[in-house]
């Protein structure tokens, strides 16, 4: 068994704290990255 | 004491004396890459490529979500791994229990705000599929001053560490001045506080002018969402001015130019029937800081939901083939939208508050909607509905989704309107996905 990408400490690594984040680069969006119909 | 004991009796038959017992994680996803098998899990999101020899025995162990797992039939490297890795979990652990603990943990955060400041709900364009401006433009309706002050006062008050301000519509740069205006009210109120501010602007571009670009830029807006539905007969036929004029020679000049100011990110809506190219807008946008993403363009205002099911589906084949399957697919997402954050809420252009985006052109249903000038801006009553939303619950139709922990539940909105998710990945794709982060 090899490791080939290692486990996120979730509590410590993954930013709990922030529901508008984006993972991606897409700061206008909400996390969810569903933007209401097509706007913009 | 009667659910306790009931508790005890039902967790009692796992434990076995003197030992550990583990169960197999609900979220194990196994798959073959080039003869090779992987191990992945949706919680953790590691990946374990498996030995030769264990290839069975994990095949026949891994898959069979929440059983009781008899650690003796694997050596105790392979154990540790597997624990480590959340292939295995005690087995009283309940592992969506915990993701729903972690999303309200991310909820009630008092560390982050995010508002949302609808400058107006006018907009120049008429797209074929918006639901916003069906009424034409109207005089009064811009953010007032009143309304920008009570914005940057809340800025100013908040000890939060981190601050979002997205300029939204409409289309917020009819206003420009008002846009400067609140941008800069807002960096003045945020101040030397420690941590961060960031302005995100959501405009369809025609108006993202050189001038208007540098002074957006110099009042602490770092980035814009634009918006182009492809090539410029698709664009200019789905997207055109009020009057019916094109629009999309003039967005690529003003991306362009706008790159050298902020960083820009082009939406493009994928809908069937559309030749989207999006090989001809990267070639387009080829040597300019400007980040292509392909979204599905929503009919639910139309009460077509069903096409939004088909371009979800047009969307996801697509990225498959354009191997635009990216990182976020497989990350854990537990935070969910921001709309069922207590931090957050969007201002309307005089004041009144409303908590997801899609509310911004829903009538009220007759219930009072609170305003930026209420006392608690926060009152739990009032978001009540929103706070206690979850995928999390056992009656949640996501509750036995495999991908739930990388998904979140995607839309709060869509589920409590429609009873049920319009979820964006399949689970071929999500496969696909995590095996584009194998690099063998």
């Amino acid at each position: 068994m090899e490791i080939v990408k290692n486990p996120v400490n979730i509590e410590v690594e993954v930013e709990l704290a922030d529901p508008s984040s984006c993972d991606c680069y897409k700061p206008a969006y909400p996390q969810c990255g569903c933007i209401p119909e097509a706007h913009g | 004491m009667h659910v306790i004991s009931g508790m005890i009796e039902r967790i009692r038959p796992m434990v076995t004396k003197g030992k550990e017992t583990y169960k197999v994680s609900k979220y194990n996803w196994l798959v073959v890459k080039n003869d090779k098998l992987y191990v992945f899990n949706g919680i953790t999101t590691a990946i374990v490529k498996v030995d030769k020899k264990h290839c069975e025995i994990m095949k026949k162990c891994l898959c069979k979500a929440e059983e009781i797992i008899d650690l003796e039939l694997f050596p105790a490297e392979i154990v540790q791994t597997m624990k480590l890795c959340g292939f295995i979990v005690e087995a009283a652990f309940n592992e969506v229990e915990y993701l729903g603990v972690l999303s309200n943990v991310s909820r009630y955060n008092s560390d982050i705000r995010s508002i949302t400041a609808v400058i107006t709900t006018n907009c120049n364009f008429g797209c074929s599929y918006c639901f916003q401006n069906k009424e034409g433009i109207q005089v009064r309706n811009v953010m007032s001053s009143r309304v920008i002050d009570e914005i940057a006062r809340h800025v100013e008050e908040t000890k939060a560490k981190r601050m979002n301000l997205c300029l939204f519509g409409g289309e917020p740069l009819l206003y420009p001045e008002t846009c400067v205006e609140l941008c800069s009210k807002v960096k003045n109120a945020w101040g030397e506080k420690p941590g961060r501010l960031s302005m995100p602007l959501v405009t369809n571009g025609y108006f993202l002018t050189k001038n208007i670009a540098i002074g957006l830029s110099e009042v602490g807006v770092s980035v814009a969402q634009i918006t182009l539905d492809g090539n410029s007969d698709v664009h200019n036929l789905r997207r055109p001015l009020l009057d019916g004029g094109s629009t999309f020679d003039v967005i690529v000049e003003n991306a362009k130019i706008a790159s050298e100011y902020m960083n820009i990110v082009v939406r493009v809506n994928i809908d069937k029937g559309y030749d989207y190219r999006l090989n001809k807008l990267d070639e387009e946008f080829n040597g300019y800081k400007v980040i292509i993403r392909p979204a599905v363009t929503r009919y639910e205002h139309c009460n077509q939901p069903e096409r939004t099911s088909e371009n979800i589906s047009i969307l996801d084949t697509m990225r498959e083939s354009i191997g635009e399957l990216k990182m976020e697919d497989v990350q854990l997402k537990i935070a969910g939208c921001s709309a069922v954050s207590l931090g957050m809420f969007t201002v309307m252009p005089d004041g009144e508050l409303v908590r997801c985006w899609n509310e911004i052109d829903r009538k009220s249903s007759g219930e009072r909607r609170s305003t930026l000038f209420d006392e608690n801006i926060y009152a739990i009553k009032n978001i009540y509905k929103w706070l206690s939303w979850g995928p999390y619950s056992i009656e949640s139709p996501c509750y036995s989704c495999k991908m739930l922990p990388n998904c979140g539940g995607l839309c709060p909105d869509d589920m409590m309107r429609k009873g049920k998710p319009y979820c964006h990945v399949r689970a071929e794709t999500f496969e696909q996905a995590i095996k584009n982060q194998i690099k063998d």
